[in-house]
C-alpha cells in the first residue's frame, strides 16, 4: 500500500474525529428520565418526583422524604392519638423541636397578618364539617359562640418557646403543618444531593432545579373550571402553594361553603376565588396564602407586598387576576405550550 | 508500493476494515448513553454507503450485514429486541441507497446517506409499533425523521471523505487478474 | 465518473424529505394517547386514554367508578365518599391533572398526551 492508495494515519484521524465529533453530538445525559413516587399522606396524594440521580438512590432518597412527611403527619395531625391531639386536649404542655418550629411560625404568620390567618381556628372548622357531605351550614349563633374561642393572642408560649399554654384555645396546624411536612422533605433532599425534585403534596409545591431540556413546568389550576390550567409557570427555586375555595366545600341549597375559615366573621372567606403565593418555605407560602385568602385581593396584596421573599397571585371571584410586583419574576409564565 | 498479489485478498482486506470500522461505530454509538434511543449519528451507514459505492451491492451487503451482526454482537444486544431495530434500519437504509444509486446516477453522496437515514428510521419505528408502543409511536416522527435528515447528511459528507481516502478508484469488485492499481 | 458529494438532486432530496418529515406526522399521528394513572391504596396501575372506558377502582370505602370519554377526559361518576368532592373534580385531561377522593384512598392522574407540559399542578 502507498501513501497515496491507502493512508492509515489520515483513516486513524478521520475515526478519531468522527468519534469526537459524536461524543460531542451525544451529551451523556443518562440521568436524565425523572424519578417519582406517590402516596397518601396528611389527606391528601403525595408525589415526590426528582432527576438527576440514579433509580435506585433516587428510591432510596424519595423514601427517606415520605418517611420524613409521614412522621411530621403522626406528630401534628388533628387525629386522635397524636401529640397535637393530646397537647389540645391537655390545654398545653411541653413542645417536641419540630412542634415548637411550626407553632411558632404559625404565630408569627398570625401576628404579621393582623390575626387574618389564626391557628386557633379549630373550633370554627370542626363546626363547619367542610369535609363532610352537604349539610346546613351551621347556625349563626353556635359560630358566635366559637368565636369567643378563637383567637392567637390568648396562647402563650414558655420559655425557650419549648412547651406551651393554650389558655382554652385549640390548635389547628393544618396547611401549616403540611407546609413544614414539605420543607422537611426537600431537606432530606437536598441533604442526599438531589438537585432536581417536586415536592407536591397536593398541589402545595416546592420545586428545585429543572426537567433537563427545559425548567420544571407547574400548572396553576383554573379555580373555576375543574381540569383547566389558569397559567402554566416555571417557577424558581422555592415553595409554590394555592389556597382555594375550590378544593373543599360543600355545597348547600346552591350556596358553596368552602375549607378556609375567617377567624374574625367564623365564616368561609369571600371576595378571592384562588391565590398562588411563593416563598422560600412551604410552611411561609401556606400561611400567606391563607391569609391573603382570608383578607380579600386589596388587603391581600398589600400583605403579599409587604413580605418580603412572598409573592403572589390573586384570582377574584370575578374572574380578575392579579400579581404581587414580583411574582413574574418568582413563576415566570412558560415561554411555549 | 502498489499491491500486485491477488486483489480478492485486497479486497478482503478493505472489505474487512470497512465492516469492523463499521461494527465498531455501530457499537460505541449504542453505548454511549443518549437522551432519546433513536437519536443517533450512523456513522456505520457511512461505511455501508462507501462500501456499496467502492464495490457494488454485493460490497455494500457484506460490510451492512457484518455491521448489524458484529456490532450487535458487541454491544451485548444480539439476543435481544433492540436487535431488530439495527436489522430492519440497516436493511432499508442499504436498499434504498442502493436503488437510489441506480436510479439516480447523479445523485451525490449527501441525497444518498440522507434517503438511507430516512429509511433506517422509518423501519425503527415501524417496528416499535409493532412490538413497544403501537401507533401512538409515529408521533415521535416529529422529532425522529428531521433528526435522521441531520445525521444522513452528516453521514453522507463522512462516507464521500471515506472513499476519497480509500483511493477512490476501486468502483467495482475486482475479478481476478485485474490490474486494481489504477 | 466519481459520484459527487452534493448535487441539486441532493438538495431537491434533502428538501424533499424535510417536507415529508414534516408531514408524516401531521399526516399519520395524533397526539400520543395520554395515560391515565390509578392509584388504589398502595398500587398504581396505569391505562390508556384512549378510547372511551367505564373503570372501577376500589378502596377502603367501595368501589369509585369513573368514566373515560372518547377525548381522553376522565371525571369520576360514582363515589363511596361522604362528600362526593372527587365527582366535582373532574373531568379532568391535561398532563398532571388529578382528582383525589381521599376517604377511599383512589386518586387518578393523567400523564403526557393531550398538553403534556405541566410536571404539576398547584390548587
Amino acid at each position: 500500500m502507498t501513501s497515496k492508495n491507502v493512508k492509515p494515519k489520515k483513516i486513524i484521524l478521520f475515526i478519531a474525529a468522527l468519534i469526537l465529533l459524536l461524543l460531542w453530538a451525544r451529551k451523556p445525559e443518562q440521568l436524565g428520565a425523572a424519578y417519582s413516587e406517590t402516596e397518601f399522606l396528611m389527606d391528601t396524594l403525595v408525589t415526590i418526583t426528582v432527576r438527576g440521580v440514579g433509580e435506585e438512590d433516587a428510591k432510596t432518597y424519595v423514601r427517606a422524604a415520605f418517611d420524613e412527611m409521614g412522621a411530621v403527619d403522626e406528630e401534628m395531625a388533628r387525629r386522635e392519638g397524636t401529640p397535637l391531639y393530646k397537647l389540645n386536649k391537655a390545654g398545653g404542655g411541653a413542645l417536641s423541636q419540630s412542634m415548637a418550629t411550626v407553632i411558632a411560625a404559625s404565630i408569627h404568620w398570625a401576628e404579621a397578618s393582623g390575626g387574618a390567618f389564626d391557628p386557633t381556628v379549630a373550633p370554627l372548622i370542626d363546626l363547619w364539617r367542610v369535609k363532610d357531605e352537604p349539610h346546613p351550614p351551621p347556625a349563626a349563633e353556635d359560630i358566635a359562640d366559637l368565636l369567643t374561642g378563637v383567637g392567637y393572642l390568648a396562647v402563650s408560649f414558655g420559655a425557650d418557646e419549648k412547651s406551651i399554654e393554650l389558655n382554652g384555645r385549640v390548635l389547628d396546624l393544618g396547611g401549616v403543618a403540611k407546609g413544614y411536612a414539605i420543607d422537611r422533605a426537600v431537606k432530606v433532599l437536598k441533604d442526599a444531593g438531589v438537585g432536581n425534585f417536586i415536592v407536591n403534596a397536593g398541589g402545595d409545591l416546592f420545586v428545585k432545579g429543572d426537567k433537563g431540556e427545559r425548567p420544571w413546568r407547574v400548572g396553576i389550576a383554573h379555580p373555576r373550571k375543574p381540569g383547566e390550567l389558569f397559567a402554566i409557570v416555571e417557577p424558581r427555586e422555592g415553595a409554590m402553594v394555592t389556597s382555594g375555595d375550590y378544593e373543599r366545600y360543600f355545597i348547600w341549597e346552591g350556596k358553596r361553603y368552602h375549607h378556609i375559615i375567617d377567624p374574625k366573621s367564623g365564616y368561609p372567606a369571600e371576595g378571592i376565588s384562588s391565590v398562588t403565593v411563593t416563598a422560600p418555605t412551604a410552611m411561609a407560602a401556606d400561611a400567606v396564602a391563607t391569609a391573603v385568602f382570608i383578607l380579600g385581593a386589596e388587603q391581600g396584596l398589600a400583605f403579599l407586598e409587604g413580605t418580603q421573599g412572598a409573592e403572589g397571585m390573586v384570582i377574584s371571584s370575578t374572574g380578575e387576576a392579579v400579581k404581587s410586583s414580583g411574582f413574574d419574576h418568582a413563576a415566570p409564565e412558560a415561554s411555549s405550550r | 508500493m502498489p499491491y500486485r498479489g491477488d486483489p480478492r485478498n485486497l479486497f478482503l482486506a478493505r472489505a474487512g476494515l470497512f465492516v469492523a470500522l463499521a461494527a465498531t461505530l455501530q457499537a460505541v454509538e449504542s453505548l454511549i448513553p443518549s437522551p432519546a434511543p433513536w437519536l443517533r449519528l450512523g456513522l456505520g451507514n457511512a461505511l455501508v454507503l462507501a462500501a456499496l459505492i467502492l464495490w457494488g451491492f454485493r460490497g455494500g451487503f457484506l460490510v451492512a450485514t457484518g455491521k448489524v451482526l458484529l456490532g450487535s454482537l458487541i454491544a451485548g444486544r444480539l439476543i435481544s429486541h433492540l436487535f431488530l431495530f439495527s436489522l430492519s434500519g440497516t436493511y432499508s437504509s442499504l436498499f434504498m441507497m442502493a436503488l437510489a444509486m441506480a436510479l439516480l446516477p447523479r445523485m451525490g453522496y449527501v441525497g444518498l446517506s440522507t434517503l438511507g437515514a430516512v429509511a433506517h428510521s422509518l423501519a425503527g419505528l415501524a417496528v416499535a409499533s409493532v412490538i413497544l408502543m403501537g401507533p401512538a409511536v409515529w408521533s415521535l416522527a416529529v422529532a425522529v425523521l428531521p433528526a435522521a435528515v441531520l445525521s444522513g447528511a452528516v453521514t453522507g459528507v463522512a462516507a464521500w471523505y471515506l472513499v476519497k481516502l480509500s483511493g477512490g478508484r476501486v468502483k467495482a469488485l475486482p475479478v481476478e487478474g485485474e490490474d486494481i492499481r489504477g | 465518473m466519481m459520484r459527487p458529494l452534493f448535487t441539486v438532486i441532493d438538495a431537491a432530496v434533502v428538501a424533499g424529505l424535510i417536507v415529508l418529515s414534516i408531514l408524516i406526522p401531521i399526516l399519520k399521528g395524533d397526539e400520543p394517547p395520554g395515560m391515565l394513572i390509578i392509584h388504589e391504596g398502595g398500587h398504581v396501575r396505569e391505562v390508556e386514554l384512549e378510547r372511551w372506558a367505564t373503570i372501577e377502582a376500589e378502596g377502603p370505602l367501595g368501589v369509585t367508578r369513573f368514566e373515560v370519554d372518547g377525548d381522553g377526559r376522565v371525571s369520576v361518576i360514582k363515589a363511596p365518599c361522604p362528600n362526593r368532592l372527587c365527582v366535582s373534580m373532574g373531568p379532568i385531561a391535561e398532563s398532571g391533572e388529578v382528582i383525589v377522593c381521599v376517604p377511599n384512598r383512589v386518586a387518578l392522574e393523567v400523564a403526557g398526551g393531550k398538553g403534556g407540559v405541566v410536571d404539576a399542578v398547584s390548587r
